[in-house]
């Protein structure tokens, strides 16, 4: 006696449906127990492989949608658009507060930005993880004063900026370091702090 | 005859009635509902089997399969069993609501 469709682990179990497969290709696990996923360190995932004919799986090739527990981090991983990324739990992200030092009525760039916000995979549900959205991500403080994030509002996030300090700085006529930076709209007020916390939101 | 074809009852179908002695082959189930995967349990039924000695009744003591169940667009076979049968056996199947059971047996006269 057997089923046509439905495929079972266990041949000698008609219908034990502990790890099955139904009618429509659908992986069924009936039991109220766990699964237990691979476990391994980083180096432990194979190497990328190039399919040489398409639609061809060859074990070790990386597919989007695998799952993992990455012994190495601890953390559970999964393959996201070609990409290995930790799964998020609920618990927040720490929020780092990060001085940028005092305005001079002439400078209006401060930084670099640490953590750098380009370096952040962005979140799937955010369209587009570009400048402006990392102004929007951030929560800058002119001494007391919130400043608003984003093109046409109070700063804007540049990488690398192309030009020099102004004149009136300590730098005038000096490139500034590699990294992200705030520019603002207009110059910080003498002697007034500057603080960005980052992670806000995430 | 080769083969015969019924539709499963709620109430008890026979399937086949031997004339002489015929072994069974093969008999295949085939629930005949549309598989929905949004509701896999949808058109599910439950088959009870039985071979009924000649001049007997249907009863548990004959009984072969209880209460397997069979989902939408499953099939379910009876292949690996060898039955023979003597004149006036008979197979006899039940299926529980919705009625979307069928059966194909196969016999051969030996």
């Amino acid at each position: 006696m057997r089923y046509l469709r439905r495929q079972s682990l266990n041949r000698r179990g008609l219908t034990d449906r502990s790890v099955s497969v139904g009618v429509s290709g659908e992986i069924i696990m009936d039991r109220p127990y766990t699964l237990q996923l691979p476990i391994g360190s980083t180096v432990d995932r194979s190497p990328d492989t190039t399919e040489p004919t398409p639609g061809t799986i060859i074990p070790g090739t990386y597919v989007d949608g695998m799952i993992r527990y990455n012994s190495e981090t601890d953390e559970f991983e999964g393959r996201q658009a070609g990409a290995w990324r930790s799964f998020r739990f609920k618990e927040p992200t720490a929020i780092v507060r990060q001085y940028l030092g005092v305005g001079d009525d002439f400078e209006t760039t401060f930084g670099p930005l640490t953590p750098d916000p380009f370096t952040y995979t962005a979140a799937s549900e955010v369209p587009t993880w570009n400048a402006e959205q990392m102004a929007q991500n951030l929560i800058v403080v002119n001494e007391t004063i919130w400043q608003i994030g984003g093109i046409g509002y109070d700063f804007t996030v540049v990488q690398n900026p192309s030009y020099m300090h102004p004149v009136g700085t300590l730098n005038a006529g000096n490139p500034y370091a590699a990294g992200t930076y705030i520019k603002f709209a207009v110059a910080i007020a003498t002697a007034r702090p500057v603080y960005v916390y980052h992670n806000i939101g995430n | 005859m080769a083969i015969e074809s019924h539709d499963i009852l709620t109430s008890n179908t026979t399937l086949f009635t031997s004339v002489g002695n015929n072994a069974v082959t093969t008999i295949m189930f085939c629930n005949t509902a549309a598989y929905n995967p949004l509701n896999p349990t949808a058109g599910l039924a439950y088959l009870d089997l039985h071979f009924v000695k000649n001049l007997q009744g249907v009863t548990t003591t004959n009984l072969v399969v209880n209460q397997i169940p069979i989902q939408a667009a499953e099939t379910f076979t009876f292949d690996t069993e060898k039955i023979i049968l003597s004149n006036g056996d008979r197979v006899i199947a039940s299926s529980s609501s919705p009625a979307t059971l069928v059966a194909t047996i196969s016999t051969l006269e030996v």
